[in-house]
């Protein structure tokens, strides 16, 4: 898993460990406004800039892990 | 505060939030009302007040219901019991300048009623228009407006207009949005910008939280001129109205207008009083003179002594002085001995000491006289005299002056994808939250036993395009509402008391019993006693679903007739 990635997710949603099917269904604290935090916090680390068409649809850890993959960012 | 990000700024308010005890009674209650997502503000004001030790506790009002939020005195807004109210009008509010006036009239007329606290009502951010050849032709109406909101405050104490459109200047009108934020979540300001309001908003709360400044002391060596007197000579500081020494000059013509708006200056310096005074009545680049000031301490006694003296001789309490020094030892004694003053930081360099003393805002008072104070009293009673004589408009009114028409219509091709993505999306007003996916809602739109029933909006201001769903399933004489949304964007106009109303219409054609269900969640608890305030029983309940019913032989739930309803049949 992408570690940085993985810091995030913990630091965000204050977890011990952070599983790959994460996502608004299985994480409480992952609302809207989460959502909108995370992205800048993605942005920011990993030097990106996501389209906000793109951002709507990185709902879990695993999507956003593949979109950096494929956008050349770890 | 700057130095932090925006997820940072937002994380510490919500670890604040889970950490605070719920009967913490914060010192002082705010209330936030906008046109748009204003609950992100709400961690910038909480984290700016928090580095002045001040402790807000801040209310939000849901999504654009301003206007319902301050006209209804059973509003989420008046049962905060909020000490200052502010109201943030967002950018692209051109379409909207010429009917704002009218609106902040009626909102200023309802919170006196409901409230006696102090409010604040931003003006409209104009837009800017660097590339065109001339003004655009949205720019006039803005600026009339913000005339006129002026005009109106002017004539009513205890409310304030906050100049966010010289404000969004000052930052850059290009940078005060993200269009991010302003996408994904409908928050149309930037992470700079919601910085820069919150101390704004911040002056507003000083103000009301802690009696206004009124004495000014002032340090003489390197304050007002620069150099040492005493070691230098009167001819040797630097002062002066055209060379070396001009920031100086600068400097002392704004305290100047200060005293001229009724500040009280004094001097409190360690020097020899003559050769200070000497410097003070007969240098030539001087500003003030010793008749300016109201009270004089030149000595080589401790400052906090001084400002402690110079208080008693003033008849007033030392939390009425604000202190400028540029030492920061001198400065640092009088923080520790007197709290209650204020001892702002000046800036190292004295060519910025003007421009500091300019925003410097600590003089300012919410009324400006105690007369005014009283004039709000007065005309807060004379509001509800008129209010009992001519019945002022009530929230109905305001929902009726929407012109709203609302459209039933079975979900057709076209409006399938929306239909899917409202049941997707939506989290607050939705009872069941059930998420059926685009195959389910196929198959219900094939199926004799369903009716989906589409919702849309128009109103004055546009249209909103379908902004409501019900799932209708028949099961012999029981029609189930599966699901019944709206979205949060057309919320606090009773166009869910309209719907139901059409729905039991339509349901009672085929069916004796309407079945109606609520799943909570964590974020629907306003629709928790939807049902029963539409006339349904309640029939069971667990802590998963609590089941109601209604007799369509019965009194059909009636209508708040404040909307037009067009309805289309099933083909």
């Amino acid at each position: 898993m992408n570690e940085n990635l993985v810091e995030i997710f913990k630091r965000m949603f204050k977890l011990e460990e952070v599983k790959a099917d994460a996502s608004p269904d299985n994480l409480e604290a992952w609302d809207s406004y989460a959502h909108i935090e995370l992205i800048l916090e993605v942005e920011a680390s990993f030097g990106i800039s996501i389209s906000t068409s793109d951002a709507v649809e990185l709902t879990s850890f695993k999507k956003i892990e593949d979109y950096l993959a494929s956008h050349g960012a770890c | 505060m700057t130095e932090l990000t925006y997820g940072q700024v937002q994380r510490n308010y919500r670890d604040h939030l889970k950490n605070a005890s719920v009967d913490t009674k914060a010192t002082i209650r705010v209330a936030l009302q906008s046109n748009f997502t204003i609950d992100p503000f709400a961690a910038y004001l909480w984290s700016v007040a928090a580095d002045e030790g001040v402790d807000v506790s801040v209310y939000c009002g849901p999504y654009d219901q301003y206007a319902q939020e301050f006209l209804a005195p059973d509003s989420g807004m008046y049962a905060s019991k909020p000490h200052i109210s502010f109201m943030i009008f967002g950018p692209g509010m051109e379409s909207r300048a010429e009917s704002i006036p009218d609106a902040v009239n009626t909102i200023i007329n309802a919170f006196a009623i409901n409230s006696d606290a102090a409010l604040v009502i931003s003006n409209l951010i104009s837009p800017s228009t660097p590339f065109r050849l001339s003004r655009s032709a949205d720019k006039i109406p803005v600026s009339l407006t913000n005339d006129a909101l002026d005009i109106i405050a002017q004539n009513k104490p205890g409310v304030r207009i906050l100049d966010i459109d010289g404000l969004a200047s000052f930052l850059g009108k290009e940078r005060i949005t993200d269009h991010k934020l302003h996408y994904l979540g409908k928050i149309d300001f930037s992470h700079a910008f919601m910085t820069l309001l919150a101390k704004k908003c911040m002056t507003y709360i000083r103000l009301i939280s802690s009696a206004p400044r009124k004495v000014l002391a002032l340090d003489l060596d390197n304050t007002l001129w620069g150099g040492i007197v005493g070691e230098d000579g009167i001819d040797s500081i630097s002062l002066s109205d055209s060379r070396a020494g001009q920031e100086f000059h600068d400097f002392q013509k704004e305290i100047k207008s200060l005293q001229e708006r009724g500040v009280l200056l004094a001097i409190c310096s360690k020097n020899n009083p003559e050769d200070a005074l000497n410097a003070i009545n007969n240098h030539p680049g001087m500003v003030l003179r010793e008749s300016d000031f109201s009270a004089i301490r030149i000595n080589w006694r401790n400052k906090d002594e001084n400002i402690r003296e110079i208080a008693s001789e003033l008849n007033l309490g030392t939390d009425s002085v604000v202190f400028l020094d540029d030492s920061p030892v001198e400065r640092g004694i009088v923080k520790t001995a007197l709290p209650e003053v204020a001892v702002p930081d000046l800036p190292g360099d004295p060519v910025l000491y003007a421009t500091f003393i300019k925003h410097l805002d600590l003089f300012e008072s919410f009324s400006n006289t105690e007369e005014d104070a009283n004039r709000v009293k007065m005309y807060a009673d004379q509001k509800k005299r008129d209010s009992a004589k001519n019945g002022f408009s009530s929230v109905e009114d305001y929902i009726r002056s929407l012109n709203i028409t609302l459209s039933v219509s079975p979900v057709s091709d076209k409006s399938f994808s929306r239909a899917c993505q409202l049941i997707m999306k939506t989290n607050q007003f939705n009872l069941t939250t059930r998420r059926h996916n685009e195959n389910a809602v196929k198959s219900f739109m094939s199926s004799p036993d369903y009716e989906l029933l589409a919702l849309s909006v128009q109103d004055s201001f546009g249209d909103s395009g379908i902004t409501g769903l019900a799932i209708l399933r028949y099961e012999s004489d029981k029609c189930v509402i599966d699901t019944l949304l709206l979205s949060c964007r057309i919320l606090g106009r009773r166009i869910e008391e309209t719907f139901i109303s059409e729905i039991a219409r339509r349901a009672a054609a085929k069916a004796s019993f309407l079945t109606g269900e609520y799943i909570p969640t964590r974020k629907n608890e306003q629709v928790s006693s939807f049902y029963e305030r539409m006339g349904f029983s309640n029939t069971s309940s667990t802590d998963n679903i609590v089941t109601y019913e209604l007799d369509l032989s019965g009194k059909l739930p009636d209508p708040p007739n404040l909307h037009m309803l067009k309805v289309e049949e099933h083909k």
